[in-house]
């Protein structure tokens, strides 16, 4: 479609054409040509850093480190690049053998990691990811030192997802630190993470984690797949990848979850899913995903299960209030006033006595409102933000309604459904619009045009799938032993097979019937896990 | 995609969004432009053939909860306003629903009615022709309660009601709670058309009318009517209303009284509830039915110094109660049979029980239903005393 439209507008040589294979200039075996080319590339920004000083190994021989002040950990450089080069070279007559560059890698860098390079693209890539690059006169190869360090926000609960019983560490913005946190949270060697660089000029790091022998490795190969032919400029963020690998880009439904915990992100892998960490962001996307994850909160498995169970029904209720509450008012009192009680139905007429416009209007108007008083409340800094949410929701809603503008029942409803959107965080893209949806259609067709509009979602739901997975799995298709997590919480020790739809390789997960029992009934039963002795 | 596939998207999504905005919203009905009706009243216009229809409107905005912002100003709180009687003529049920556009700025709406109340005189002359609307149009629902006045039907629709704004909502309460005493025949529109439909069971109508105090009017349930199909022929008194619902099961609670032998005093007998077998027997050509009444109560009030709580003493209760009971129906059964209308539906127990016999006699149920045998059996028991046992005073007469 889109080169439909290019082509029709003239605009085709606009289209991006696949990234150039990274050929490029080779170093000379001059000091002063090779840092011209540095400079060429890099230009005058005051941030690259040229730190030249004598080498004093065989002979005095010019070399310089250059790097990007800002990107680099000072203290290696100080420590492990100059101070070798400079002190040590200096202190012994050094019997050189081979090539000069080998040699200093070999026994005076006290470095992790070293890499050779000739050509300019690796350098220049090298040097924007915080490594240093040393070159010295006489050799045409040069070196790409890992000195990478720089200002990184420490490990915080994240805002979005907090639990009240569970662990309050969330993932940060630099990659090493988050996969070292999966890391802790699974301790098996099959956990593995496969490294690309996605986006032309940011070059952003992306891993895809999973758990070998869990997985189906199909999944695997498709999130490689899908990942690999994404071309663009930029990734600044998950969402960005999100976007470019999901089944239905249309559609209202995530097909990728996000998350910025540990702990969940763990869970996931556990149930055979892929993770997807981002660089420069603590989001990290999981796929595939199913309608029913959006309702499982880490904190449902921190508390009892007749406690989690019953968070979970309000869950569901305040999903489905959230959708239908404006669109069911709307129908009831310009359709369908027979099915109001009588005595509700007098009052809400003395409610609405004298306010102007159609009550789709009044519901969609104020919904507007609300989510523009939403809107400002986050832009805002936080003590003023809070305020103005409160005030403005308190003052407009009272003097609307006592302007006669906008009915009382109106504002109770959009209330309610505004608190009640909240309640499921990840359904808050859905919720709007489908609400707006089927509010709409109800204000044209009453409770059919609900129906119509839900029948239609149902349709869409069901055809949905998350790489292959049925969107709404495992109720539909129904997997009567997966029921344990959808609406019912059950105990943990209940738990013990994966979910069939995503972790079909190796199903089970525990030893079975493990219910706490008494020590009479446990005597001479074998708990040991069934696929151990599979192997 | 490809060029044509694109183009046919676009052009079904737009055919789709065109259908529903110019097709939408006929049917809405502005929630603050409706004449909510409460309460219907039929009576026969001046020129006799026509009909003098009033319809009790609420006034949403006097009928307002506490608390809310009083965006009309004044009046609100006062009974006489929170509602509108509105008086149209029509030559049929309808053409006055209609004609009362010509003076109402709202559009009637039925769905809520809660009451009918029609006129002996239309009732006498019978009743199909006025309920026809009411059956036959989306609107009226079929719960709504039909009743029978001797007054103008506008003049009970404009009485206040003790304790409601709205006084057609009492009116239905009033019928809802007609268990309470057991004395009220509580008839919805539902159950009087089925009642029509049947071949032997005729129909009883409850009748309102006006009780006076020294200030105010108030609505009082007065008898019963009794039915010849859809025409009014005659009346039963509230101990005659009682004895046919005794007939058909429906008294859960109330309070018989019965004197103690010996100018003893009073005792109120509360009823918990109370079935009723109804069987049919054909011998020597003669229909007969047994009524088995079984009832359980209890001592409610007393009035005499004695200590009944004895098992004696409540066995001889449980007798007078008895009476009392076969009296009631005894005297509903003679009304009934004086206007030859067989309101207990005793003929569809004949139907159930003896086909073939039913068969026979069908067509002639009413000439037939004055010369029928019924014995009436009635067993109560009194299972409670309330919270005292002996009355609270020092000297019981035993």
């Amino acid at each position: 479609m889109i080169r439909f439209l290019l082509r029709k507008f003239g605009l085709a040589h606009l289209r991006k054409e696949s990234p150039s294979t990274p050929e490029g200039k080779l170093l000379h075996s001059d000091l002063e040509e090779n840092l011209a080319l540095f400079r060429e590339e890099l230009g005058n920004s005051p941030d690259v850093i040229i730190r030249r000083f004598t080498l004093n190994l065989r002979n005095e021989l010019k070399s310089a480190v250059l790097f990007i002040d800002g990107l680099i950990d000072q203290q290696v450089i100080y420590d492990s690049i100059l101070y070798p080069l400079m002190i040590e070279a200096k202190k012994e007559k050094w019997a050189v053998k081979g090539h000069l560059i080998d040699f200093i890698e070999d026994n005076l860098l006290t470095v992790g990691g070293v890499d050779k390079d000739d050509r300019m693209p690796g350098l220049v890539a090298a040097v924007l990811a915080g490594d240093s690059v040393l070159l010295v006169d006489g050799c045409d190869q040069a070196l790409a030192i890992s000195t990478k360090g720089w200002e990184k926000r420490s490990i915080t609960e994240p805002d979005t997802e907090q639990t009240i019983k569970g662990p309050r560490e969330g993932f940060t913005e630099n990659i090493r630190t988050n996969t070292a946190m999966l890391r802790r949270k699974i301790a098996d060697p099959g956990l593995k993470f496969e490294q690309m660089k996605i986006g032309e000029r940011t070059r952003t790091k992306v891993s895809i984690a999973y758990v070998k022998g869990i997985v189906n490795e199909k999944l695997v190969e498709e999130v490689r797949r899908r990942l690999k032919r994404i071309n663009t400029d930029m990734v600044l963020d998950a969402n960005y990848l999100s976007e470019f690998i999901s089944d239905a880009p249309f559609s209202p439904f995530p097909t990728v979850a996000f998350t910025e915990r540990p702990d969940v992100t763990a869970a996931k892998l556990l149930e055979g899913r892929v993770a997807i960490f981002v660089d420069g962001t603590p989001v990290v996307n999981t796929a595939p995903t199913l309608f029913i994850e959006s309702f499982q909160n880490p904190d449902d498995y921190n508390f009892h299960f007749l406690f989690a169970t019953m968070i979970r029904w309000i869950r569901y209720l305040a999903f489905f209030l959230g959708i239908l509450l404006p669109a069911f008012f709307v129908a009831l009192t310009t359709y369908h006033q027979e099915l109001i009680p009588t005595p509700l139905l007098i009052s809400m007429a003395a409610a609405m006595e004298g306010v102007p416009f159609p009550i789709v209007i009044e519901v969609v108007a104020m919904g507007a409102v609300f989510e523009i008083l939403r809107e400002a409340g986050v832009r805002l800094a936080r003590p003023i933000g809070q305020t103005i949410s409160i005030v403005g929701a308190l003052v407009i809603g009272q003097a609307t309604v006592a302007a006669g503008l906008v009915a009382a029942p109106t504002v109770i409803v959009i209330a309610l459904t505004a608190i009640a959107s909240f309640v499921v965080p990840t359904q808050q893209e859905i919720g709007i619009i489908l609400r707006l949806g089927l509010t709409f259609l109800a204000g044209i067709l009453g409770a059919y045009g609900i129906l119509v509009g839900l029948l239609l979602t149902l349709i869409h739901l069901t055809s949905l799938r998350s790489f292959g997975v049925p969107y709404l799995s495992p109720v539909i298709p129904l997997s009567i032993e997966d029921q344990k997590d959808v609406i019912v919480r059950t105990p943990l020790w209940a738990m013990w097979t994966r979910p069939r739809s995503i972790g079909w390789p190796r199903p089970i997960r525990q030893g079975f019937g493990q219910s706490p029992t008494s020590p009479e009934e446990t005597a001479g039963k074998d708990w040991s896990r069934p696929d151990d002795k599979k192997g | 995609m490809t060029r044509s596939v694109v183009y046919v998207v676009k052009k079904k999504w737009v055919l789709l969004v065109i259908l529903l905005l110019l097709s939408g919203c006929w049917d809405r009905k502005e929630l603050e432009k409706l004449a909510i009706v409460t309460g219907i009243g039929i009576d026969y216009g001046e020129e006799g053939d026509d009909y003098q229809v009033s319809f009790q409107i609420a006034r949403s905005g006097e009928v307002k909860t506490p608390g809310s912002s009083s965006q009309d100003g004044g009046g609100g709180g006062g009974g006489s306003k929170s509602v509108w009687l509105l008086k149209s003529k029509g030559a049929t049920i309808f053409d006055a629903v209609r004609n009362a556009t010509l003076q109402s700025s709202r559009r009637l709406f039925l769905s809520h009615n809660q009451v009918v109340i029609i006129n002996k005189e239309v009732a006498e002359k019978g009743l199909l022709p006025v309920i026809d609307f009411l059956i036959r149009d989306h609107e009226p629902r079929l719960n709504e309660w039909l009743l029978i006045t001797r007054e103008q039907a506008e003049t009970i629709l404009s009485l206040e009601s003790g304790l409601e704004k709205i006084s057609a909502l009492a009116i239905a309460d009033l019928m809802r709670n007609y268990y309470l005493s057991s004395k009220i025949r509580a008839v919805n529109l539902h159950e009087f058309a089925g009642t029509l439909l049947a071949k032997t069971t005729e129909n009883t109508l409850p009748i309102i009318g006006v009780v006076k105090t020294d200030q105010e009017k108030g609505m009082v349930i007065e008898e019963t009517g009794i039915f010849k199909s859809d025409k009014l022929i005659g009346y039963l008194n509230k101990k005659e209303t009682r004895g046919l619902l005794w007939v058909l099961g429906k008294t859960q609670d109330g309070v018989v009284v019965v004197e103690l032998p010996g100018e003893e005093g009073k005792v109120s007998l509360e009823i918990f509830g109370a079935k009723s077998k109804i069987s049919s027997k054909v011998s020597e050509g003669k229909i007969r039915f047994e009524i088995d009444i079984a009832e359980v109560g209890s001592l409610g009030e007393q009035t005499s110094y004695a200590n009944l709580s004895s098992r004696e003493k409540l066995s001889l209760l449980e007798n007078l109660k008895a009476k009392v009971i076969v009296e009631e129906v005894e005297a509903a059964l003679k009304k009934a049979q004086e206007c030859k209308a067989d309101i207990f539906g005793l003929g569809e127990y004949l139907q159930r029980q003896n086909r073939k016999e039913w068969e026979k006699v069908k067509d002639n149920w009413g000439e037939l239903f004055p010369h029928l045998e019924v014995k009436v059996k009635v067993k109560t028991k009194i299972r409670w005393l309330g919270l005292l046992t002996k009355p609270t005073i020092l000297e019981q007469i035993k």
